[in-house]
């Protein structure tokens, strides 16, 4: 009777095992197709993933011109790459703009867990839009293949392919350090947009002006330095400095100080 | 005793109904004096300055005149205008202000006009802001020892700047009333404004007949004539500019305004 655990009323947790991982990333993945916003954003991806190499399978069969799944696969996984970003935006900052974070915080207290969920739920999304590139340029192939297999190619470059994935990977990381940064769906999309398609042409402008700024700029334009990477081409200790030094400053800073932010805001 | 019991009547017929230049400057004001509008034209503000600067460091001195700085200004703020037109109008369902909008003023078409109205005078004050920054960026130029030539073609100011600035303020709108979402429309206009472009432009390389057809049905492709050359475009790329300009902006805009007049705000 002493002992407070046999007491009517009291609730002993202490043998009740944490939220297995797993979980939080099931539940992560679910909140990004299972939303309204996050559904119709997948829709807009697998529209993007269908209708442009589509358009592609047209005009080459109407042309009677020579294809490879390379070119579909690549064309594929490119157009996808372009939205992706997104949802790992608003996986992040849905926690805030839905309120739905007083729920995964009271659920998972341990926030840097739901973080790293997160993430896991944002890599394995890229995987799957890979797989989903990969099985149009297949479908697609095969019917070039039926039409005009004379002029048709099952050629598949494996740098191509880890060369997407590693790109898209970085830019999937880039928005969600851009969103734990920010907490906002719409302001970090517009970032977002900037960091990834403005300041590559501000500072290819930039570097076709000057002498000096054109030594520069290699050190601090991250997307430039993964150019290479896209075409799995990525040599030398110069390159491989350019991408460290500039994904430094462009991508792990703003994570750790994104994550830094995320785990300590105001749940409201 | 009895008129103070009595139910009260309110007559109100003999109100005037809220006049348009009201309803204009009502909108006007939601653009930019919301926390999100106002940070945002700060920002695009900012950025064109920073852009000018650095141009003016780094530029070949006989590439500092007014006519060089003009473009950067109106390219940077063209592009970013229509996502402050967005806010302006996907605002009334977010921050559920269209509940009281519309409320003050049910007739709906008066409202949309009012938001065209205050679209186009923003995009005016923007190109008067572009013209000003140019004219500093020229200056500081100058400074710095371009030779400041301050004449501009013509074509250029209405083609490449005020056309395509209003092209973009009509974007934004179509985009926003169709898909009533801040979020899920600035996705739409930079789906529209990059992605479309580079999937034409992927096509294009693949296809000689496809880049011959692009033109006519892809509007960003359309308007380059606007943008570059001699800002001239010719008989033919003017039908390509209407006949891509009816399928991307027309149509969009009367489904994005008859969804307007029709939406419920909850």
């Amino acid at each position: 009777m002493t002992d407070v655990l046999t007491q009517p009323g009291a609730l002993h947790l202490g043998d009740t095992p944490r939220v297995p991982f797993a979980r939080l990333v099931r539940v992560e993945l679910r909140k990004a197709y299972d939303t309204r916003a996050g559904f119709w954003l997948l829709v807009a991806i697998v529209g993007l993933l269908v209708v442009i190499p589509g358009i592609a399978v047209i005009v080459t069969l109407v042309n009677n011109d020579p294809i490879q799944l390379d070119d579909f696969v690549g064309i594929a996984s490119y157009m996808a790459s372009f939205l992706l970003p997104f949802l790992a935006i608003m996986l992040v900052t849905s926690e805030w703009s839905q309120r739905t974070a007083m729920v995964t915080f009271s659920l998972e207290p341990r926030r840097s867990r739901v973080v790293f969920a997160k993430m896991a739920a944002a890599v394995l999304l890229t995987v799957l839009n890979l797989i989903a590139g990969l099985g149009i340029g297949v479908l697609y192939t095969a019917i070039c293949e039926v039409v005009q297999p004379d002029q048709t190619g099952w050629h598949l470059d494996a740098g191509n392919v880890a060369g997407f994935f590693v790109t898209a990977l970085l830019a999937m990381l880039g928005g969600f350090a851009i969103a734990t940064l920010l907490l906002n769906t719409p302001a970090s999309i517009v970032l977002f947009v900037v960091y990834r398609f403005v300041l590559p042409g501000v500072f290819a402008a930039l570097s076709a002006l000057s002498d000096t700024l054109s030594k520069v700029i290699p050190w601090i334009d991250f997307q430039g330095a993964q150019g290479d990477i896209y075409e799995w081409t990525l040599s030398g200790a110069e390159a491989w400095a350019h991408l460290v030094v500039s994904g430094l400053l462009w991508l792990v800073l703003p994570l750790a100080l994104g994550v830094w932010r995320l785990v300590r805001a105001e749940v409201k | 005793m009895s008129a103070t019991t009595a139910p009260m009547s309110l007559d109100l017929s003999g109100t005037q109904r809220v006049p348009m230049s009201r309803l204009a400057k009502v909108e006007f004001r939601k653009s930019l004096d919301t926390r999100a509008g106002f940070w945002f034209t700060l920002t695009i503000l900012a950025l064109v300055a920073v852009v000018m600067v650095i141009y003016s460091f780094a530029a070949d001195d006989t590439m500092k005149d007014f006519a060089d700085y003009l473009p950067i200004a109106g390219g940077v703020l063209g592009y970013f205008v229509p996502i402050l037109i967005i806010m302006l109008v996907t605002s009334e369902a977010s921050q559920r202000n269209g509940l009281v909008t519309f409320t003050l003023e049910p007739q709906r078409s008066r409202v949309v006009i009012a938001k065209f109205l205050a679209g186009v005078g923003l995009a005016v004050c923007v190109m008067i802001a572009g013209f000003v920054l140019a004219a500093l960026g020229t200056l500081l130029g100058t400074a710095l020892g371009g030779t400041g030539e301050w004449s501009v073609d013509g074509n250029l100011v209405f083609n490449g700047f005020v056309l395509a600035n209003l092209i973009g303020v009509f974007i934004g709108f179509a985009i926003a009333m169709l898909i009533m979402n801040t979020a899920g429309a600035i996705v739409g206009y930079f789906a529209y404004s990059l992605i479309l472009p580079i999937a034409v432009g992927i096509l294009s390389a693949l296809s000689s007949g496809f880049e011959k057809v692009a033109p006519w049905i892809e509007f960003n492709t359309a308007q380059m004539p606007l943008f570059s050359g001699d800002y001239t475009p010719t008989g033919e790329e003017w039908a390509q500019i209407l006949v891509s300009g009816t399928i991307w902006l027309i149509l969009p805009l009367a489904l994005g305004i008859w969804r307007l007049l029709r939406i419920e705000f909850k």
